[in-house]
């Protein structure tokens, strides 16, 4: 939303919201018409219900080392019909900081396939000293089609975390973090105008010799992995 | 060899070679299969437990490091059934979601109202520290501790 803010006054969302106070959008979705879902054939819509949600964060970005420390945050997620509202928020919550943890911290390195950080003495997640006081609005817009109306929870506030932390650093910064998770070293790669850093899972040049191309490999292909039928008349 | 302690009050003395996890003693030899196994490394505190009142995490002390000690498990804490005060926190904020944290959660928690601390949010974080959890978000289990520290106080 505040990019969108930005896209249309042309000013910081921070300034907007400073002249114009809160604001509030309201916009409705209207599914295509769905075709119900069929046991015997399995065919037609096996979901057809959407849950939606939104986030706010609030990062401090420390612009000497580029460490990014979130906050606060509040993850607003219609879910339907809401059956037990503590393990809702929980949901909420827990989906919440695995989000903040996907933005700011949690990277998977790969080198020729195989993680770097395959345990949780390189994996990083957050800790408890690490995380805020998340907060979660449970909206309960119950669905017509399923057991009383509830939709789903479990993935929904995973999904608004990470741009609700790139867009508080932004706010907080004025640069765009393009890839997570918003390390300090692309923090300050982005604050510098330096190149992007590469994406998350993309093997580092100096880690990862080079994947040798078939016509590098010795005559006879005997190091290649399959061997593509010569005759396609072979009954094997 | 031989290794004599105490679990949950009660004597035991179990046969192993001195390097096996207190882990594995407890779970296996045992059969007090509420510690869980998280990392197995010493990082996630899942199989937290007590020995003589201090949080270990019991996959990375050998049972030869226990011999004359006390050791509490998650086993420990309830009494004849009935959930203690901060099981009883845990179960009514919804500080458990999968299970797998809840016993080294407890355990971590268990000493620090035993330690008499100020149960502020900052002291209760620093003390689940040590304990990772993935689903909660930590807030549901901070407000277990709170409620339980403001139960024993004002019982």
């Amino acid at each position: 939303m505040c990019a969108r803010v930005e896209e249309a006054t042309g000013t910081p969302f921070s300034d907007s919201y400073r002249e114009a106070g809160p604001m509030r959008i309201d916009e409705q979705f209207v599914p295509y018409p769905g075709e119900p879902f069929d046991d015997k054939k399995y065919t037609g819509d096996a979901y057809p219900a959407f849950g939606w949600a939104a986030a706010v964060a609030k990062v401090e970005v420390d612009l000497d080392t580029g460490e990014v420390a979130v906050r606060d945050c509040v993850s607003a997620n219609d879910i339907g019909r809401v059956i037990h509202p503590i393990l809702a928020e929980g949901q909420v919550e827990g989906g919440t900081l695995q989000a903040i943890g996907y933005a700011t911290i949690e990277e998977m390195k790969l080198v020729d396939g195989r993680y770097l950080n395959d345990r949780l003495a390189t994996y990083l997640i957050p800790t408890s000293l690490d995380a805020a006081r998340l907060k979660s609005i449970l909206v309960e817009k119950p669905f017509s089609g399923v057991p009383h109306g509830a939709k789903g929870i479990g993935e929904l506030p995973m999904d608004v975390g990470a741009p609700a932390v790139v867009a508080a650093i932004h706010d907080a910064t004025g640069v765009w973090i393009h890839d997570l998770p918003a390390t300090p070293e692309r923090i300050l790669g982005a604050l510098s105008g330096g190149p992007e850093l590469a994406a998350p899972g993309v093997s580092l040049e100096e880690a990862s010799p080079r994947t040798p191309e078939i016509e590098d490999l010795p005559p006879g292909g005997d190091r290649m992995p399959f061997r593509a039928p010569t005759d396609p008349g072979d009954p094997r | 060899m031989s290794f004599g302690f105490t679990v949950n009050g009660d004597p035991v003395e179990v046969q192993a070679t001195g390097t096996r996890r207190l882990l594995d003693v407890l779970r296996e030899d045992l059969g007090l299969t509420g510690t869980k196994e998280g990392c197995g490394e010493g990082e996630c505190g899942a199989c937290s437990v007590l020995i003589d009142g201090a949080v270990v995490d019991a996959c990375i002390v050998p049972v030869s490091q226990a011999i004359g000690t006390h050791v509490r498990t998650v086993e420990g804490m309830a009494d004849d059934g009935r959930l203690n005060v901060l099981q009883q926190a845990f179960l009514e904020t919804g500080g458990a979601q999968c299970g797998i944290c809840t016993p080294g959660m407890l355990m971590a928690g268990d000493a620090f109202l035993a330690s008499g601390a100020d149960p502020t949010e900052d002291n209760i974080r620093e003390a689940i520290a040590g304990n990772l959890c993935r689903c909660t978000g930590y807030t549901k289990i901070i407000d277990a501790i709170a409620l339980a520290a403001e139960r024993s106080a004002n019982p």
